[in-house]
């Protein structure tokens, strides 16, 4: 079985990442030939749409199953269509997640599990800063 | 003539500014047949239509082109996504799917499709108002619920306006969205001058300058000023505004009055009609300086 990790870096010993569109790396694992390969995520930089591209990309890669910290809405909705197996990891390394997978220890996602936008950061990117969980849209009206 | 109320920062006075602007001249205007109008153009929250009660007379749907991809011709071949500069496709083995309400309808997709499977659709996205009040014609753009681009309903409320020759002789007043993003260079693109609204704060000060930037740097239009709730404040931006040439046309004060006519969805010179003066002055300087500038 191929399955695709979001990591903050390239490598099997990097950590899982807490989100899914906007992570820094994809680790794919084929759990057969232990072969390990590192692709960078073409929608890092994505200024919309970055869920829908990275989903598209992992489904390219003809992976069965993707572990993340969390998945948005728009991912959830082209994985499932392309009938890709989702399961959230809060923390650890790509291998330690993707054993604790086959060891049927990962939580399946059937929905997503953030809302929209959760990982998009400010200008300079990358979480904390940036909007956060729920859909920020005050203006600062008022009199 | 077309005049656009704009701001920068947002909950200066826009709407306070147009409406009162708007009314004077509708008076000055009464009797001839070239009504002055107003133009909602802050279409995520309008609110004029809370001021200056209209009747309505027509109603125009906003509409926008979206993609719909027929599974029996399309190949998955990938082309729509690829090309795709808003990520609103995901191009599957098995299955093609589009996500509306990230495609701004500019219809690469449709175009570049080698099998001829993608149609762009009509999807509704806003709407238009128009109608009559005293001596006024009003005009509002609303954008629906759920839609994220605000630019083409203001858009059309402006060539809806245009269409039915509000503009032609007659003054327009745009109340514009706050900003200075694709909204509101919609709304300040063809004006003959823009009145900035500010307050006399540094966030006022710092979108003030943004404002400037767009309106007078970039769309080249004369600017004014105007000055809400001047208490002073550090007297940063009428030194700025010294310092850039910009003329200050109106000043209002921060007084509780003006606050509680405007919570009560009174127009300022209605309720308060001793600053009818102020606002009738600061139209003439606005409609001079549009003058100036033209060819």
């Amino acid at each position: 079985m191929k399955i695709a990790v979001s990591s903050t870096a390239p490598g099997a010993e990097a950590q899982v990442s807490p989100i899914f569109g906007r992570c820094n790396c994809f680790v794919v694992v084929d759990t057969e030939t232990q072969a390990v390969a590192s692709l960078a995520n073409p929608a890092l930089g994505a200024s919309g749409g970055a869920g829908i591209q990275s989903a598209q990309y992992i489904v390219q890669q003809g992976v069965q199953a993707v572990i993340s910290g969390n998945v948005g809405p728009n991912a959830m909705q082209v994985l499932n269509a392309a009938g890709v197996d989702v399961y959230a990891a809060t923390g650890g390394t790509v291998a330690e997640v993707v054993a604790a997978l086959q060891a049927g220890q990962l939580e399946a996602l059937t929905g997503p599990s953030v809302a929209k936008d959760f990982g998009k950061g400010g200008p300079m990117g990358g979480m904390g800063g940036g909007r956060g969980m729920g859909g920020g849209m005050g203006r600062g009206r008022g009199l | 003539m077309r005049l656009v109320i704009a701001s920068g920062k947002g909950g200066t006075g826009k709407t306070l500014v147009a409406t009162s602007l708007a009314l004077v001249a509708a008076e000055r205007a009464t009797g001839s047949d070239a009504l002055p109008a107003l133009l909602d153009a802050d279409v995520e929250a309008p609110n004029v239509a809370l001021f200056v009660r209209a009747e309505v007379s027509e109603t125009v749907a906003v509409e926008r082109l979206v993609p719909v991809v027929n599974a029996a011709l399309c190949t998955h071949c990938g082309r729509c996504a690829e090309v795709c500069q808003f990520n609103a496709i995901a191009a599957l083995p098995t299955q093609t799917l589009v996500f509306a309400e990230l495609c701004h309808g500019c219809g690469s997709c449709a175009l570049q499709c080698p099998a001829g499977a993608i149609t762009e659709e009509p999807q509704p996205m806003g709407r238009v108002t128009l109608g009559q009040a005293a001596g006024l014609r009003l005009g509002e753009g609303e954008l629906q619920v759920g839609e994220a681009m605000a630019t083409p309903v203001i858009r059309a409320l402006k060539h809806e306006a245009q269409r039915r020759g509000w503009d032609g002789e007659a003054l327009t007043i745009i109340d514009a969205p706050p900003g200075t993003a694709c909204p509101v260079i919609e709304a300040l693109r063809g004006a003959d001058a823009a009145l900035l609204v500010t307050e006399p704060t540094p966030f006022g000060l710092h979108d003030l300058r943004m404002a400037v930037e767009v309106a007078r740097d970039v769309l080249g239009l004369p600017v004014g000023v105007a000055i809400n709730r001047d208490d002073g404040g550090d007297g940063s931006v009428a030194a700025y505004c010294a310092q850039e040439g910009l003329p200050v046309l109106l000043r209002l004060p921060l007084e509780r009055e003006i606050a509680a006519a405007y919570s009560d969805g009174q127009p300022l010179v209605t309720a308060l009609p001793r600053y009818r003066p102020t606002f009738e002055a600061a139209l003439d300087a606005l409609l001079a300086l549009a003058e100036e500038a033209r060819p």
